[in-house]
């Protein structure tokens, strides 16, 4: 039986501010294994985005142990964090979260700065990672000129620069209308089913929730069910066919000799 | 897996300049005092050095071989010369100094009277300074006249009502008329041209082109009735003896005087070397002074920045969340808002450089074409380094305690910061 890639065991989170203690996860348990696309559902103030953020190396857990690739979360020095974060993990929020006044461009090529990928490699891997959501006719553009759906596939394309192995997406439909949420359903799916990353959503809808092969299900703090998805839905493929060949622009900013 | 600095040195240059650049008018403003402080540093100081130069070229213009017989206790700064001991030079003492047995390789020895009034010939007259000195006064100046004469030792003993003038003060009255043999009024008695110097210059303190010179006897005597030398003026056979003629100076007039204890000393002897000294001292007491006001201003320039990139960092709280989620480490932060302010700092910096440098250019040549001197610009390179480094310090120093705030955001916080 392979590893998992994931693996959490009676893991518990409490917030403290100053004397109130808020717990917000107990005894949560489960394993994940490479290449399975999980969802976490549950009503709000459940405690999904908790659980999302000590899975993404974002937060700490107060008690118990996750294991990320075999390697306990607490023997992880900071740096080892911040690396985890570079390579290991994507991140998609529902805010986007993407540099205002920068470039499509910059804003994907921005975790390339901390890793160490050698710098001649970054532009190829930009437009790559740009080309994979169909946004090279915006690779120039300001965020605030984009849509939502742009935004947020500009946001997957950050996510993927230095390919890694788990995608954490925050309830990434959430601030999109119905269409483009498909086409981000879509996107995720692909990068699961032909590219292999694993990916775990957080969603408080459970249509969302079923693009997915499993559903952990969290009510107040706890693992209410963890079960397989029998009728997997499916996203229709209009969008990534749509989005193949399109033609692209020079990127702005960028040394010339980049072929594009 | 090491990962330092995870950031590549060049990269977080891009990214401190990136941040600047979206606040262009703010930063611009942050940095006016790092700006208004180091132009003040180059400013004082090239001005400083000019007028140090220039001071100095004229001392030497004098040579090294005169000395300053003055009134008054040993002056060490800005007193008053009008007090009860200005008088303490008479023509006793000059004749004790001319005495070879007292006094050993004087070659000359002149006194020298001044006093502030018009010369008035026909309608023109001129408001200037009036000296009555003796024949071998223009000696000292390596001078003579051009047109006419100088006034003899026959003139002195007789008090004659004669004038040698300078070469301004010709043009200014005559124009291009003879001035020789005409007639002017000071304080109502009237004298006659017998000489015009030609045109020289600044010679120490004279300006020589203004100089109005009559015998210090006729001054003493119908104009000032007074007895009294404003200083007496002399010259050593050698740059080897000034000591010695300084030494005979003191003990002969002591000796005469009464005077038995150096503290009560009533006059002075100055060597060229003692006003260049004076004045070096006077003056880099207050380059210093001037330099500690505008390191005030640094300093508060410095708070500004502190201040200023708190607000800067607390705006950019997503922007810092957003980075630390994507791999960014906690040195990775700090080296970003702190480079931003050091940059900040540093283009301040040079910004003052380059107006002080300016604006300093500018005084000289301002002083140059109205003040009549000769002054020369000098871009004091010392100032530059000290006021460069200073402001990047500024910029290290208080841009730390915000970088270091930066530092610690807790990603998630910073992410849901509205």
């Amino acid at each position: 039986m392979e590893k998992p890639i994931i693996d959490v065991k009676h893991l518990y989170k409490t917030y403290h501010a100053g004397e109130v203690k808020t717990p917000v996860l107990h005894d949560v348990n489960f394993s994940i294994n490479d290449g399975e696309f999980v969802a976490i559902t549950g009503p709000s103030g459940a405690g999904k985005s908790t659980l999302l953020n000590i899975l993404g190396f974002l937060d700490k857990e107060t008690s118990g142990i996750y294991r990320f690739e075999g390697k306990k979360m607490d023997d992880y020095t900071e740096d080892e964090i911040a690396h985890v974060r570079n390579k290991e993990i994507g991140f998609i929020f529902q805010a986007f979260n993407l540099l205002p006044h920068t470039s499509v461009f910059k804003n994907v090529r921005l975790p390339l700065f901390y890793s160490d990928t050698p710098e001649k490699e970054w532009n190829h891997r930009v437009i790559e990672a740009i080309k994979s959501v169909g946004l090279e006719n915006r690779i120039n553009f300001d965020p605030s000129k984009l849509s939502g759906g742009e935004r947020q596939r500009v946001a997957i394309a950050r996510a993927l620069i230095n390919d890694p192995k788990v995608i954490f997406a925050d309830e990434p439909t959430g601030n999109l209308d119905s269409k483009s949420g498909q086409n981000v359903m879509e996107i995720l799916q692909d990068l699961n089913r032909k590219k292999g990353h694993t990916i775990i959503l957080i969603t408080h809808e459970m249509y969302t929730a079923e693009y997915a092969q499993r559903v952990i299900s969290i009510k107040d703090g706890r693992v209410n069910s963890d079960r397989k998805i029998e009728h997997q839905r499916e996203a229709n493929h209009e969008f990534m066919s749509s989005i193949e060949n399109l033609p692209i622009e020079a990127p702005l900013g960028v040394p010339t000799g980049v072929s594009v | 897996m090491e990962h330092i600095w995870n950031m590549k040195v060049k990269n977080i240059f891009k990214t401190a300049v990136n941040g600047l650049r979206a606040r262009k008018g703010r930063s611009l403003l942050t940095i006016l005092g790092i700006v208004i402080g180091v132009m003040a540093i180059i400013l004082v100081t090239s001005i400083g050095n000019s007028a140090e130069i220039l001071i100095l070229n004229n001392l030497q213009s004098l040579g090294n071989k005169v000395m300053s017989v003055e009134p008054g206790q040993n002056i060490k700064g800005l007193t008053d010369f009008y007090e009860y001991f200005a008088e303490s030079l008479k023509e006793r003492d000059l004749d004790a100094i001319r005495n070879p047995n007292n006094v050993r390789g004087l070659d000359r020895a002149e006194p020298m009277v001044v006093f502030v009034d018009s010369i008035i010939y026909g309608n023109e007259s001129m408001h200037m300074n009036i000296y009555g000195s003796g024949p071998s006064m223009l000696d000292f100046f390596d001078i003579s006249p051009r047109e006419g004469f100088m006034f003899t030792d026959e003139d002195i003993k007789l008090r004659s009502s004669v004038v040698v003038i300078g070469s301004e003060v010709k043009e200014q009255l005559f124009g291009n008329s003879n001035a020789l043999n005409e007639k002017i009024k000071i304080r109502g008695r009237t004298f006659r041209v017998i000489g015009v110097l030609p045109p020289k210059g600044q010679v120490f303190v004279w300006n020589l082109n203004k100089m109005v010179l009559i015998p210090y006897t006729t001054m003493q005597y119908y104009l000032l009735g007074t007895k009294h030398y404003t200083l007496i003026l002399t010259q050593a056979v050698s740059e080897s003896m000034v000591p010695i003629v300084k030494e005979d100076i003191y003990k002969t007039l002591r000796e005469l005087h009464g005077i038995t204890d150096p503290e009560k000393d009533d006059f002075s002897v100055q060597t060229i070397d003692d006003y260049a000294n004076r004045f070096s001292i006077a003056s880099r007491v207050l380059n210093i002074l001037l330099i500690c006001v505008a390191a005030i201003s640094l300093l508060v320039g410095g708070i500004g920045i502190m201040n200023i990139m708190l607000v800067s960092v607390t705006e950019r709280t997503k922007e810092i969340g957003l980075r630390k989620s994507i791999g960014a480490t906690n040195g990775d932060i700090m080296r970003q808002f702190l480079l931003e302010s050091v940059m900040l700092t540093f283009i301040g910096g040079l910004l003052g450089v380059f107006l002080g440098g300016g604006l300093g250019w500018l005084a000289i040549f301002a002083f140059k074409k109205f003040g009549d001197l000769n002054w020369a610009f000098e871009f004091p390179m010392s100032a530059v380094v000290l006021g460069v480094s200073l402001s990047v310090i500024v910029g290290i120093v208080f841009g730390l305690y915000p970088a270091v705030q930066a530092a610690k955001k807790n990603p998630i916080e910073a992410l849901r910061y509205e």
